[in-house]
């Protein structure tokens, strides 16, 4: 269709349209290749690079990750490497790094980094579509004809059609540099974000899947546990997942309550999907390697105390307060307005499905940004999920969008420059260091407060003479 | 006159001197190791050019440099295992080294620089400066390096080739210990039997050697003020506190609208249902 369109365009006007509109017009399949090609390059790339140099592309993580699986592979423990501290799933992924060869974990980080691409069309075009579909049943429902539910998208414009929506989501992923970047340096983190993409696609399709819908919404629930078992963050979705499965709205407290102690079928099939994959998991490796697997994976995040400087609001204070004793009011006064944030965020975005991508975006970038520990590798927790959620700021002007991203560049900026000067000058800018982190925070805030403010779900342009 | 005498005096102190290095053998020179390190920075390069007695070169012996670091100073295990992959450092160092500890909470360490005497050698140790705890005393912390020691081994028939004033300690000699990269003096025990590997592994001598020093290796590291907690804990709370209820309060006519509308489109469904 679209090929057709370009045609039409270029027999029209008699000109060739621009580069940059026949990159946009390239089929996904097209951009999947390309973005493929060009990880392959960056794996090629980083090889090279760390067999010369001493500065290495290769993420520190990745090599951790890599002894461990050579621990495995002679009979021991993964944690017997000093610093690994994942599942052990990430050393077992990476056991042919050695029996094949060193890129093999990079080449299977990238992967799900394209996977992560075919979700996003996927989601995005199955989400369009459907809006699309409810939004016309609600205009025919305004001239009494409520059963005439459109399936052709004829009535739709071209920005609007799911195709190119879809295609642009996806490409907005796949051209990131940074994505690309931190995937083929060989950082796990675009295999979490796959189970945390795949488990809101399939949460979402059961809607449209009412024959398999209890099927699906219990594989959403495997997947969701074995990213909890993955990384512990994705453990502050479940509200939101659950909630999103209700069949009324929650007004008060106590229909909140009555949420959570009376399950429906659905939120059933969540909760059991979710607690038999992570229990499954987590008991069988505990089994495996023992308390030291807990520990590590598990344990030691919470009681991991690194006061070097980090993108962090609460950089300044745990470097001042890491001799002193820290009361559990104090932690509870710290950690409140985050938990708040989820909470409020779950209640207010979860509730619905067509909503839940952005819920689930806004709760990942709360977490990261509330974070006691901030580098940018973080960024990926959300920057893997907004792409779901682009064609809902169409009510932000593309002015606005680059003014956002402007400031949220300017305040990494802005932090970079006293980090460097206390770094590789050693001067004293720790205060100046604490001033800038709570200045990217606020940057944070006022990004996600414009987000939450300019969000719409229903805004197509449809012709009603095409439709009626 | 006088100028005339004294001339004739050194004449002949050079002659003594060399009628006296003939016969008592050729003197060795101490070897000389240069220090350098970056000026400025937390993560710096210790630089070291070793040089040697040309008549210590080519035979079969091998030095160790043996560097102490404070506390305050640290390795990265990773960084040096890449460099020792790239064959561009010959070293001993501990398994791991926690590279999260502030300099109070953390331990000494020693690297040992492991070569064959050539001429002149260049050899590069990336070092790290620790974070120090807040303090209400002090705005900087000084950290001084200590200079390395020099062991050295040859095959027992070589090492009489070492004149014993270059030795440090003629009486003692020391057993390389890798696994705590450090060298222990060897202490004969009786009962304890010699093998062909004890005697290579503790045959090392500590020579004496000339450290140049080429720049301070002392340095000053930021300290925070301690008595500043209380004031940033307060603004961290407050600010955490202000941007959570400032988003609620801004958000909140949206995020209704949206769920009343979605809420109507729930019934509209049900209804056509």
């Amino acid at each position: 269709m679209t090929k057709h369109k370009a045609a039409a365009t270029t027999k029209a006007t008699g000109r060739q349209p621009s580069l940059g509109r026949r990159i946009l017009q390239m089929s996904f399949r097209t951009h999947l290749l390309i973005s493929a090609l060009l990880r392959v390059v960056l794996i090629c790339y980083g090889h090279i690079h760390d067999s010369r140099s001493p500065v290495p592309y290769t993420d520190i993580d990745y090599k951790v990750v890599t002894d461990g699986a050579r621990q495995v592979l002679a009979g021991g423990s993964p944690f017997s490497r000093h610093t690994y501290r994942y599942s052990p799933i990430m050393a077992y992924i990476q056991t042919l790094n050695i029996l094949l060869h060193p890129a093999w974990g990079k080449l299977v980080y990238a992967t799900f980094d394209l996977l992560i691409a075919v979700l996003i069309y996927r989601l995005v075009h199955m989400e369009i579509k459907s809006q699309y579909q409810k939004t016309v049943q609600h205009l025919l429902s305004k001239f009494n004809r409520p059963r005439e539910s459109d399936q052709s998208l004829d009535a739709l414009d071209e920005k609007s059609h799911p195709e190119n929506l879809a295609r642009a989501s996806a490409c907005f992923w796949l051209y990131n540099p940074l994505t690309a970047v931190i995937s083929t340096r060989g950082s796990g983190d675009c295999f979490s974000s796959f189970f945390v993409i795949l488990t809101i696609y399939l949460l979402m399709r059961s809607e449209h899947k009412e024959s398999k819908s209890l099927w699906l919404i219990f594989c959403a629930g495997l997947a969701h546990g074995l990213v909890i078992h993955l990384r512990l963050y994705p453990l502050l979705f479940s509200l939101g997942y659950y909630l999103a499965l209700s069949t009324r709205l929650t007004r008060t407290p106590l229909d909140f309550l009555w949420q959570i102690l009376r399950p429906n079928t659905q939120q059933l099939c969540l909760v059991v999907g979710t607690i038999l994959s992570l229990v499954a998991l987590t008991w069988t490796f505990y089994l495996m390697y023992g308390w030291e697997y807990i520990y590590e994976a598990y344990l030691y995040h919470f009681v991991r105390k690194d006061p070097r400087h980090n993108f962090s609001v609460q950089f300044l204070m745990q470097y001042l307060g890491s001799t002193a004793d820290t009361s559990v009011l104090v932690k509870f006064l710290v950690m409140a307005p985050q938990l708040l944030l989820v909470l409020y965020l779950s209640l207010s975005l979860g509730q619905f499905r067509q909503t839940l991508p952005f819920c689930i975006f806004t709760v990942a970038f709360v977490i990261v940004t509330y974070n006691s520990v901030v580098t940018s590798q973080y960024f990926i927790w959300y920057l893997a999920i907004l792409p779901l959620c682009l064609n809902n700021f169409k009510r932000l002007s593309w002015g606005k969008c680059f003014s956002l991203l402007g400031w949220w560049l300017l305040a990494q900026a802005l932090w970079l420059l006293p980090a460097y000067l206390l770094e590789f000058r050693t001067w004293n800018t720790l205060y100046w260091i604490g001033v800038q982190g709570a200045i990217f925070f606020a940057t944070n805030g006022y990004i996600l407060e414009q987000l939450l403010s300019h969000y719409g779900f229903t805004q197509f342009k449809i012709s009603y003479r095409k439709l009626l | 006159m006088f100028f005339k005498e004294t001339k004739h005096m050194y004449a002949f102190m050079l002659v003594l001197g060399l009628l006296g290095s003939m016969v008592s053998g050729y003197m060795l020179e101490a070897p000389v190791v240069q220090i350098d390190m970056d000026r400025v920075g937390m993560h710096r390069t210790l630089s070291y050019r070793i040089r040697f007695d040309y008549s210590l070169v080519g035979l079969d012996c091998e030095y160790v440099l043996l560097q102490s670091l404070p506390a305050s100073v640290y390795i990265s295990t990773d960084e040096l295992d890449d460099l020792r992959r790239l064959k561009r450092l010959n070293a001993i160092y501990p398994k791991f080294v926690n590279i999260e500890l502030a300099a109070e909470r953390a331990d000494t360490v020693s690297i040992l620089l492991r070569g064959a005497p050539k001429i002149m050698e260049t050899l590069g140790l990336p070092v790290h400066f620790r974070y120090h705890s807040p303090s209400d005393k002090r705005s900087v912390a000084t950290v001084t390096i200590p200079l390395p020691e020099l062991y050295f081994n040859c095959p027992i028939a070589d090492m009489e080739l070492i004149d014993s004033d270059l030795v440090a300690r003629p009486d003692k000699h020391y057993c390389l210990n890798v696994p705590e990269s450090r060298f222990d003096e060897n202490i004969v025990k009786d009962g304890v039997p010699t093998t062909k590997a004890n005697l290579e592994r503790c045959n090392w001598r500590r020579l004496h050697v000339d450290c140049r020093v080429k720049t301070s290796l002392r340095t000053e590291i930021p300290v925070g003020n301690a008595r500043a907690y209380g004031p940033v804990l307060g603004f961290t709370i407050l600010l955490g506190w202000s941007m959570a209820l400032w988003i609620i309060i801004r958000s909140l006519a949206n995020t209704r609208r949206i769920n009343q509308r979605l809420n109507e489109q729930r019934l509209l469904q049900q209804k056509v249902n």
